[in-house]
Formats: structure tokens, C-alpha cells, sequence
């Protein structure tokens, strides 16, 4: 653990309330406690009720304090940085799934009179926020040690 | 001064303790005569009863709608009524018109384009002039001649 994070996440800690970026497949989504995310696709294998937890973050901050995972190293092929998933703790609930209206998009070629019809109408997954918490750093050192 | 209460409006708090399902009864119509019900018979006869039992928080009610279409109507907690017509349709594609309305909110269907919904207050605070770094006004005269004769 970086030293800087040592003597500051505490000071972080002490300011509730916190956000967070949490990362879903990549895509990031800055939360609160008490949030909803309307996910942009519908997760398989999970149903109502289920708990979820969101270990991919790069932003954990509070009122005056932000811990962000470092910058990636291009070179190497790092596409992003990710926190230390032992310095939070992020629980999503899995509320449903919502769909959203009937799009019919009409596809035809110029002169033909045949007009095609495509009907959507995609699913998305709700997550409800339950928990966004910072750990204490002495915990997370002797744990590991 | 009489000591009053704050007046405060309920918060939505589905998920962050227990978490209760949205849809709270399922009414199944079918008719004995027509056709497109036929599906919806064999449902309500093999593939009902195990649903009923895996879903014990659904209240599920089935009635005869004579001369019409076959019908699934979903309740909501929040009062709202969604209808799906399973007219000629197989009892696995009834099932799964029945998981969409068990997996629903009841909320209208609406295309969202920001995915994350907060009724929190922001954590960083609303920005103050007056506060951190505060409002720089001007720089030196020289920057002002460089802006005008671009």
C-alpha cells in the first residue's frame, strides 16, 4: 500500500459520505449510497434480490479527498488501473429488469416501395447502490500480513 | 415556540436493507372457447403450479375472460397495472412473458439516457467562488493586449 495512501485514506474515511466510480464491464458509474444504475444491458444469472459486489473502481473520494488508481502504462497495454479492492467495499442489489419502449426502425431502399420494419425493444438490468464504505488501512495491513 | 417535527418525504429504500419484489399479484385470463387460448390452457394446467410455488411473495389469481384474447395482468407496489396478450402463444413463451412481468417495476417504459439515478445531495459540495481557489480576475496588462490584437 502506497505510503501516501497510508497517512491520507484515513482523513478520506473520516468525511462520510463517499463516492465511488465502480467499473461494470469496463464502464464506469459514479455512485453513492442509495443510488440506482440502469445498467445499458441485462446481466444474465442474476434475479431479484441478489447481492452483487462491485470490486473494479478509480475514484474513491469524500468531501475533500479523492483516491485515484494510477495512470496506465500505455506501453505495457494497460487499458485502465483499478483501486486496491481491499481499501472499499461496494454492494449493488438487483432490483429487476425494465425494458425500454418499442423502436421500430423502417429500413428501404430508394425507388422501392417495400418498406421493412425492425422492432427493439431491449432489457435493462436495475442495480440498487446498498453500500459504498472505505476500510480502515491498519485493518487492511495486519489482515495481510 | 410548540416543538413541530421536519417535514420530510418518504425516500425509496428498496435494496439497501431488504429488498421486496415490485410485482405483488398476477392475474391469468384465458377463454374456454377460442383458439388463441390454447397455449394458455396448457400453462395454466402444467407450468402454473410450479410457478406459483416458486414465487410465494406473487399473489396469482386465474379467471375465465369469455370471447377474448388470453391475457397476463401484473400488479405493482406502486399501483400501476402492465398487460401482456399471450393470444397464440406456447406455454414456454407464455412463461417467459410472465418472468418479464415478474422481473419489472411497475415504472412506465421510458428510454433513460443517464444510468445512474441519485437522490443524494453531491458529496463534493455545490462550488463556491468564495471558497478553495476562488474567483481569478485578469491577468497582466500584457495578456489583455495579446487577447484584443488576436
Amino acid at each position: 500500500i502506497d505510503p501516501s495512501v497510508e497517512t491520507l485514506l484515513p482523513l478520506l474515511r473520516s468525511q462520510p459520505p463517499f463516492y465511488l466510480t465502480a467499473h461494470i464491464h469496463e464502464k464506469p458509474y459514479l455512485v453513492t449510497q442509495g443510488d440506482t444504475i440502469r445498467l445499458p444491458f441485462l446481466m444474465h444469472g442474476v434475479s431479484p434480490g441478489d447481492t452483487l459486489r462491485l470490486n473494479r473502481a478509480t475514484l474513491l473520494g469524500s468531501r475533500d479527498y479523492t483516491l485515484k488508481a494510477g495512470v496506465p502504462n500505455k506501453e505495457l497495454g494497460e487499458k485502465q488501473k483499478w483501486l486496491d479492492e481491499r481499501l472499499f467495499v461496494c454492494r449493488a442489489t438487483v432490483m429487476g429488469v425494465e425494458s425500454e419502449p418499442l423502436r421500430i426502425k423502417e429500413k428501404t431502399k430508394r425507388r422501392q416501395r417495400h418498406v421493412r420494419k425492425i422492432k427493439s425493444k431491449h432489457r435493462y438490468t436495475i442495480l440498487r447502490v446498498s453500500e459504498v464504505t472505505v476500510n480502515d488501512v491498519d485493518a487492511v495491513k495486519s489482515s495481510s500480513v | 415556540m410548540p416543538l413541530t417535527a421536519l417535514k420530510a418525504v418518504a425516500k425509496s429504500q428498496n435494496g439497501i436493507g431488504a429488498h421486496i419484489l415490485q410485482c405483488k399479484r398476477l392475474d391469468f385470463h384465458y377463454c374456454d372457447w377460442a383458439g388463441s387460448s390454447r397455449g394458455m390452457l396448457t400453462f395454466l394446467k402444467h407450468t402454473l403450479p410450479r410457478l406459483a410455488l416458486s414465487n410465494p411473495s406473487i399473489e396469482i389469481t386465474v379467471s375465465p375472460r369469455p370471447h377474448k384474447h388470453p391475457l397476463i395482468k401484473g400488479h405493482y407496489m406502486n399501483g400501476r397495472t402492465r398487460d401482456i396478450c399471450v393470444r397464440n402463444l406456447e406455454k414456454e413463451e407464455i412463461l417467459a412473458k410472465v418472468e418479464i412481468l415478474r422481473l419489472a417495476g411497475g415504472e412506465k417504459l421510458r428510454s433513460v439516457k443517464k444510468p445512474v439515478g441519485s437522490a443524494n445531495e453531491s458529496v463534493r459540495g455545490i462550488w463556491s467562488g468564495l471558497h478553495g481557489q476562488g474567483i481569478r480576475v485578469g491577468g497582466s496588462v500584457g495578456d489583455l493586449g495579446a487577447r484584443a490584437r488576436r
